[in-house]
């Protein structure tokens, strides 16, 4: 039988978490339930759900900070900021309809507790970056805070960075200091078609080391055009897409000079086009079909060191073979025939240094082969140690990162 | 300074404890004369001294783990230390510790421009990194004052911060990857040349841990292309207030300045008559805001600037005609630490943060406790991210004097924690404002901190006496008071 505790203020949810540790019963911890099957799965009779958590507490555009509820919808956060013409610079990202939840759906809490960022990403920094503060309640059942409600705080160790991607194993976040930045303003995209993987990889970091400042650089190849919004050349060969934001005047200027720097066939996208196809790419939609979430087709997220992307892909596509997507440093990999291919891709990825997560995959797989990569003995203790010491009856999201 | 009781059975092993370390660090790598141990007694806190027990300087990871495994096993507490010009007393020595040296990891490992970083050892300087790949026209963004002499490893270990970090952010958003060696010795590559690595963001607790989670042996930072073009405005107010309303309007109107740095009447002055930078003296505050990237963005910045500085009812207002006017801007406020120097026999550097809209009342704040203490304070002020940095003049010989700086400055922190902000901007807790935690934190809050403390270094041998007040065991924190009796949720089900 499924439970199902929803907290209303911080005292439920001290008072939930206290009646798990004395039952020693562990809880899968959500915000609004969209990513829930993103980790191993948990094996809880409970559910801890966090989006009764809510409400803007303090926003003062001029100081750049936005504290909320922890389950505050990211719409409603997004929404108020962009009345003041503001923005989380993160890009945070919808990954929810990657298995099967609604567009939208997702908490500020749950952004920050997956780490997720954007296409923006390369040039703004992830959600640890924009995490200024909070308060929590750990498996401890105690209230706790860290960080601040300024933009630059060094007092105390850094826990924002400890509970940003911890996957709600260590505490349950109820209120959140996020930065916020001015909105980005104009939207423009240059893409160069009919190059080989190699080829657009190399104008992307041409992009990236150039001084034009881009702010998403992505290599579309050819299968994975009609999956996104229209716009973009169904030629043969992948597509470099190279973003710029700002000021009309800069972005129409940096995208010219950008063209005349990196040579060859071009297209631009203007401001309307170019949102909903980054949009698209931010929220990795075209492995979000109706057939693969249906089925938990085997998504894979790679962090790699940029410039290693091209060869990463390369081999990935001689064996096992499958469908890619290349975002900044981030390469979203479907394998052929919804196996997982675990070792290939981890493998493949520990050879240029970077860390691959199977982010979509049947539970059977994601219990069995695990969903986030290996980490070496010595970080493993100290990870474990951690875990210990905030949640010491192993109550919260229990084997959700790992064993 | 209160610091933890010296271990007299530690003192007593000494002689032991040198030869197991020359057996590790063989030469001059060891040093256990008083006469050369003087050098290390104190940081850029020159307010506390302690002379350490030894100091060994190794040169490999390999020496560091080994160190590290031997102190461990006797129970040597350990004070890693970069360049010693931390401002919070983070490498002040203990009595019965070994105080280990980075300096000698002062070599650049590689520069990997296809994916705009660079690998480091941790004794490198700062200003050396952009130094190496400035040709290419690349850099490291976070710029503190002290970038000619401060070490990369300390940046890490104190996350710090410098005029440039409003836009790109303060050294825990501009690296990628740390080797760290644990007090066990073991050896831990965490992050790389990738963003966010999956896992607990160990390199993010790391960063701003002053040295009490492990030593710092590597550091791959990120670097970025140099801004096509930046250009500085020198704005002076009537009033403070002017000054930082102008600072509030040009960050809501969408404009986020590389630099926005605020001063004043007294730092103004001071600067003036030490660098002859070209300020107003006339003016009550001061402002260089200064802007980078593609001409055109930068045209249509300053512009806007501008107008707004007329609208804020600015007295004096002038952009840069070339790079020397604009290194002249910069000159003053970067010899503000001379310049009080030259003013007073010493002064202490306080750094607290505080919501900006609070500045006018935290300034009159401050100039009420200067009244009270006695004591003349210059206020520079990292104006576009509210990071202050009272500058309080006083002279150490006159040992009331110092007692009254000491108070001065915890009074304007205090304030700072009442008007919404924090202790530290930049320049960490250390000894310095360890006393003053609780002023933020309660005991639940920083039993938390201490959790992340013992997973790694249970033992509490590395850097103690720093960032708490107080330290509890590990066994202790590691109890689990379980609530029996009335449950909230009857209904749950029960293992
Ligand atoms: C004139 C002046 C101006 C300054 N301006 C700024 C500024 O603008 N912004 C700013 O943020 N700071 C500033 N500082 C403070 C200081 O320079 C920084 O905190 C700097 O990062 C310290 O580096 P360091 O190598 O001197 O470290 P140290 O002073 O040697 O050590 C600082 C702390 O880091 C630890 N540590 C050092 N190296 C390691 C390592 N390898 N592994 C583990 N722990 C280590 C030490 O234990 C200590 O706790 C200034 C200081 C001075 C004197």
């Amino acid at each position: 039988m499924d439970v199902q505790v929803r907290p209303a203020d911080e005292s439920e949810l001290i008072d939930a978490i206290r009646g798990l540790t004395a039952a020693g019963t562990p809880a899968q911890v959500n915000g609004a339930g969209t990513k829930q099957r993103f980790g191993r799965p948990v094996n809880a009779g409970v559910t801890l759900q966090l989006d009764g958590l809510t409400g803007i507490q303090a926003y003062a555009p001029d100081e750049l900070t936005l504290t909320c509820g922890a389950g505050t919808s990211l719409e409603t956060v997004e929404s108020l900021l962009r009345e003041h013409d503001q923005e989380l610079a993160f890009e945070p990202p919808d990954l929810g309809p990657l298995y099967g939840a609604p567009p939208g759906g997702a908490t500020i809490g749950g952004v920050l507790g997956c780490n997720l960022a954007g296409s923006r990403r390369v040039r703004a920094g992830g959600a640890r970056d924009h995490f200024l503060g909070f308060r929590a309640v750990s498996g401890r059942a105690e209230a706790f805070k860290a960080g601040g409600h300024v933009v630059k705080n060094v007092t105390g160790y850094d826990l924002c960075k400890l509970l940003a991607g911890s996957f709600g194993t260590l505490a349950a976040l109820s209120e959140v200091t996020v930065k916020v930045l001015p909105r980005a303003g104009r939207t423009g995209t240059l893409l160069l078609p009919g190059r080989s993987v190699a080829d657009a990889v190399g104008l992307l970091i041409a992009a990236w080391q150039s001084r034009l400042e881009p702010s998403g650089l992505s290599c579309v190849p050819p299968e994975i055009v009609p999956l996104l919004p229209p716009g973009l050349p169904a030629d043969a060969g992948c597509i470099a897409a190279i973003r710029f934001e700002g000021p009309e005047g800069s972005v129409l200027d940096r995208l010219t000079r950008m063209r005349d720097q990196l040579g060859g066939a071009s297209l631009q996208l203007g401001d309307e086009q170019s949102r909903a196809v980054w949009k698209a790419l931010t929220d990795a939609a075209p492995f979000a079909d109706a057939a693969s979430v249906q089925a938990e087709r085997p998504l894979w997220r790679l962090s790699l060191p940029p410039a290693s992307a091209a060869s990463v892909i390369d081999r990935l596509v001689g064996r096992p073979g499958g469908a890619w997507l290349l975002d900044g440093g981030m390469l979203w990999f479907a394998p052929a025939g919804d196996a997982s291919a675990s070792t290939e891709v981890r493998a493949e990825t520990e050879r240029v240094g970077g860390a691959a997560t199977l982010l979509r995959a049947p539970p059977s797989v994601r219990a069995a082969e695990g969903v986030f990569p290996r980490q070496s003995d010595g970080i493993e203790r100290i990870a474990a140690a951690i875990r210990s010491g905030f949640d010491p009856a192993g109550v919260l999201n229990p084997g959700r990162m790992g064993a | 300074m209160r610091m933890p009781e010296p271990d007299a059975a530690v003192i007593a092993a000494r002689a032991e404890l040198v030869a197991a370390l020359r057996a590790i660090v063989p030469g001059e790598g060891v040093i256990e004369e008083e006469r050369e141990l003087l050098a290390y007694e104190t940081d850029g806190l020159t307010a506390y001294r302690e002379l350490p027990m030894l100091v060994v300087l190794p040169e490999t990871t390999e020496q560091v783990a080994a160190v590290l495994k031997l102190c461990h096993g006797r129970g040597v507490k350990i004070v890693p230390r970069g360049a010693g010009t931390g401002l919070s007393g983070g490498a002040l020595p203990l009595r019965d510790g070994v105080t280990l040296g980075l300096g000698r990891f002062n070599r650049i490992l590689e520069i990997d421009y296809d994916n705009l970083c660079v690998v480091t050892q941790p004794g490198v300087t700062n200003l050396a990194i952009t130094r190496a790949v400035e040709d290419q026209g690349f850099y490291y963004a976070p710029d503190p004052s002290s970038q000619i002499a401060c070490s990369i490893g300390g940046n890490v270990a104190e996350n710090s911060g410098g005029v440039h970090c409003l836009k790109y952010g303060v050294t825990t958003n501009n690296i990628t990857g740390v080797e760290v060696v644990t007090m066990a010795g073991d050896v831990l590559r965490i992050g790389g040349r990738h963003a966010d690595p999956a896992g607990y963001d160990l390199l993010g607790v790391i960063t701003g841990s002053e040295g009490l989670l492990g030593v710092i042996t590597e550091v791959t930072v990120k670097i970025r292309p140099k801004p096509e073009c930046t250009r500085a405005a020198l704005v002076g107010f009537p009033t403070i207030r002017a000054g930082a309303t102008c600072v509030s309007r040009v960050i809501s109107e969408g404009i986020i300045p590389a630099g926005m740095e605020m001063m004043d009447k007294f730092a103004i002055e001071a600067a003036e008559a030490f660098a002859h930078a070209g300020y107003p003296l006339d003016a009550e505050s001061l402002l260089i805001v200064e802007l980078d990237g593609t001409v055109s963005e930068v045209d249509d910045g300053m512009a806007r600037v501008i107008a707004i500085a007329r609208e804020c009812d600015a007295t004096h207002v002038r952009e840069n005609a070339d790079e020397a006017e604009r290194e002249r801007f910069w000159s003053g406020r970067k010899s503000a630490f001379p310049a009080m120097g030259r003013l007073s026999p010493d002064y202490i550097c306080m750094d607290g943060t505080i919501p900006r809209g609070r500045l006018p009342d935290v300034l009159d704040g401050i100039t009420a406790l200067s009244r009270k203490h006695d004591l003349r304070v210059a206020n520079v002020f990292h104006a576009g991210d509210g990071n202050l940095h009272p500058l309080i003049l006083y002279d150490a010989n006159d040992s009331d004097q110092l007692a009254r700086a000491e108070a001065f400055g915890a009074d304007i922190l205090k304030l700072c924690v009442a008007e919404g902000g924090v202790l530290s901007g930049e320049h960490g807790i250390g000894v310095e404002k360890r006393d003053l935690m609780p002023t933020m934190f309660d005991d639940t809050d920083l039993k938390h901190q201490q959790r992340l403390k013992c997973a790694f270094d249970p033992d509490g041998l590395l850097n103690p006496g720093k960032m708490f007040p107080e330290l509890h065991r590990c066994a202790e924190l590691g109890k689990m008071h379980v609530h029996h009796g009335k449950l909230p949720f009857p209904h749950l089900p029960r293992f």
